[in-house]
């Protein structure tokens, strides 16, 4: 803050010191907020591992190990020694090759082959040992005196799975992770459209009071009595499974209680002293609206909006977990759980890793969401 | 009072007639049909289906004899369970939901209100801070993770209680706890908050002051101001729980009402769907008018006239 204040002349003002705005003192009681910043750190560094984890991760989301299925989590690397051999031998059958000798190092492997036909060994047999997940710059050598015969060299790929693999042989990690950046950006996108109608709708009502007030806030009542789940399973149906569509809808449903506050900050703002004064200093409409209104508003929007991102992954989650929300192979939290549910019994993993991340999320956005209501509450001082 | 109560009654009537408008058409403008299947019927074989059934006749015609056959008390057959009335589908699983749902309701109400005052009276000590994070905990973890971790831990791990089904009471416990817990965590939280207001009151300190014991100034006189936003949150208590029980009758495999909810949706049975949002629709706004009318009788200074 560095700022110096300059008076009417625009003479640099010596002696005075910059007062602290409310934006300041906000900040400053956030940072006084343990739970609130380690929250606050904790959701960053989650955004970032859903933004850029799924890139970074040496698997795909979608991609199929069809040699560790249901693996258990471990820091170590697969394939493990004895699970080498027999992939080995299945892709080698597949390529129609019988297999003489082999020698298996740390890190690479030598196998000695023989073609099952009277033909000489054709080299894109290679192909099967690339499929086979395990091994990586495989090459053949065709033995000069003997075309049946030859010898392939390849480097094991060392695969890790740190939350082990799903059912299907995917890696729980990076299925994590991109369910993280899914739900992230459908509570992102639902209440950025709850925040644009919700402002939008209260500030209108508010400004303009009287009968169209009364009007708008009877419609908000109508809609609030309706059973919120059910039209949410309506809109599924409606827009087929595009999850986006859904959580625009969905927006379109939440900013209900936006407007509400919206609109009761409104109608106490118009009271205030500094927003009569301006008028009376013939400050027009969009002006008082933005330098008065619209900051007096930012905090109760802020705090409303950290307050409604969890609310709306816990409903992604929950039509997820019915089956109604993101499609296979895409994921999200609500799919994985669902899914954990389902092999428990064997693969508790598969259930505690999903939900804790889940949680975490959500207690971090919960914490973060009363630490700035506390922050921002200008009752509270 | 009976007024009110009567004003009331009068609007969820047009609420309840809008709701069921706007299902009707919204339902109907979206894509495919109740007869959808795998292979295509016979155009003709269709066309005599749905000539039974009143669907070739106008949206408009439809809507009409819908909402006159429901005044009559009729929400007609299902396009799906065939042969019976949706009313009848309806019928068989409404009580289980209810008796679900009312237990954990009950549960939460008497768990929470019970945790959140221990947890005022002791403010900031250990119980407090133990109770606090419980309730965190049960707020930001969902019922469909909580149902799952019980039943692995009381049903597979112990085998103490039974993982599904319905009818003794042994297995209606895990089901009541999965769906109760996240309230309990809400009415906890909200009753800390109000109890600590409360405690806090003029009236509060005289009945003090005048040496009332303790279990006297707080049962009776905070309990009863601390109480107020307990019950209003009984409404969205009571959507959250029908919410709940959809995920919850799932998991525990119960025939109640709530796989109606998705299934019916999905198969456009459009008299079910009607069905299952009538009977929700009214029961939502039955509770909140019990709890509005509930509130004079704790706070007296509440008078609708």
């Amino acid at each position: 803050m560095t700022e110096t204040v300059l008076t009417h002349d625009n003479k640099p003002l010596e002696g005075v010191v910059k007062g602290r705005s409310l934006l300041d003192t906000a900040l400053l009681r956030l940072k006084r907020n343990r739970a609130a910043m380690v929250s606050l750190w904790v959701i960053i560094c989650m955004t970032l591992a859903a933004i850029i984890g799924p890139t970074i991760s040496s698997h795909s989301y979608d991609e199929v190990y069809n040699h560790f299925v249901g693996e258990k989590p471990s820091i170590g690397a697969y394939p493990k020694q004895e699970q080498i051999t027999p992939i080995t031998e299945r892709a080698l059958s597949r390529a129609r090759v019988d297999m003489e000798d082999m020698n298996i190092s740390k890190d690479s492997i030598k196998i000695y082959i023989v073609n099952r036909k009277q033909e000489p060994l054709d080299p894109r047999i290679t192909r099967y040992l690339l499929r086979a997940d395990i091994f990586q710059n495989v090459e053949l050598e065709i033995s000069q005196d003997d075309p049946q015969r030859g010898v392939i060299s390849a480097d094991i790929r060392p695969l890790r799975f740190l939350m082990g693999t799903d059912q299907n042989g995917r890696d729980l990690l990076t299925r994590i992770l991109v369910s993280l950046r899914i739900s992230l950006m459908v509570g992102a996108l639902a209440t950025g459209v709850a925040l644009i109608i919700g402002v939008t709708y209260g500030a209108v009502s508010g400004f303009i009071g009287g009968n169209i007030d009364n009007l708008m806030m009877r419609f908000v009542d109508l809609l609030y009595s309706l059973p919120f789940v059910f039209f949410v399973i309506l809109l599924v149906v409606f827009f087929g499974n595009n999850i986006f569509l859904i959580f625009i809808a969905v927006g379109c449903i939440q900013w209900l209680d936006m407007a509400r506050i919206v609109r009761g900050q409104t109608l106490q703002l118009k009271q205030q002293e500094f927003v009569q004064a301006s008028e009376a200093l013939g400050v027009n409409l969009s002006n008082i609206i933005k330098r008065h209104i619209i900051p007096n508003l930012a905090g109760t929007v802020v705090v409303y909006m950290t307050l409604l991102i969890p609310r709306v992954i816990l409903l992604e989650s929950f039509l997820s977990f019915l089956g109604l929300g993101v499609q296979e192979p895409l994921t999200s939290l609500g799919v994985l759980i669902a899914e954990g549910a389902r092999y428990m019994r064997n693969d508790p993993y598969l259930l505690i890793f999903p939900a804790l991340t889940m949680s975490i999320l959500l207690f971090a956005l919960n914490f973060l969401g009363d630490g700035l209501r506390d922050a921002l509450d200008p009752k509270d001082r | 009072m009976l007024n009110y109560a009567f004003k009331r009654i009068l609007t969820i009537i047009p609420t309840l007639f809008a709701i069921v408008t706007l299902t009707f058409f919204l339902m109907r403008i979206a894509p495919g049909g109740p007869f959808d299947e795998e292979r295509p019927l016979a155009p003709a074989v269709l066309e005599n289906i749905q000539a039974s059934y009143g669907l070739d006749k106008p949206l408009i015609e439809q809507y009409f004899i819908y909402i006159g056959n429901l005044l009559q008390g009729d929400m007609g057959p299902s396009f799906v369970y065939r042969d019976k009335r949706v009313h009848e589908v309806l019928a068989e699983g409404l009580p289980i939901s209810i008796t679900l749902g009312s237990t954990a309701l009950l549960m939460a109400l008497i768990i929470g209100v019970l945790l959140g005052s221990i947890a005022a009276l002791n403010q900031n000590k250990k119980t407090d801070v133990f109770i606090v994070t419980f309730a965190t905990f049960g707020i930001t973890t969902p019922n469909y993770v909580i149902a799952p971790i019980l039943t692995l831990i009381f049903a597979l791990t112990f085998s103490i209680l039974p993982a599904t089904g319905w009818g003794s009471p042994s297995q209606m416990v895990l089901p009541v706890i999965s769906l109760a817990l996240p309230q309990i965590a809400i009415v906890t939280r909200l009753m800390r908050g109000s109890m600590l207001e409360a405690l806090k009151s003029d009236h509060i300190r005289t009945a003090r002051a005048y040496g009332l014991p303790m279990t006297h100034v707080v049962g009776k006189h905070a309990m009863r101001s601390a109480l107020l936003p307990v019950l209003s949150y009984l409404g969205p208590a009571a959507a959250a729980l029908m919410t709940g029980s959809i995920v919850i009758e799932q998991i525990f495999n119960l025939p109640g009402i709530g796989r109606y909810f998705v299934t019916s949706a999905l198969n456009r049975d459009y008299t079910m769907v009607m069905g299952t949002v009538i009977i929700v629709a009214t029961l939502v706004l039955v509770f909140n008018l019990i709890v509005d009318l509930l509130y004079t009788v704790l706070d007296p200074r509440v008078r609708y006239d």
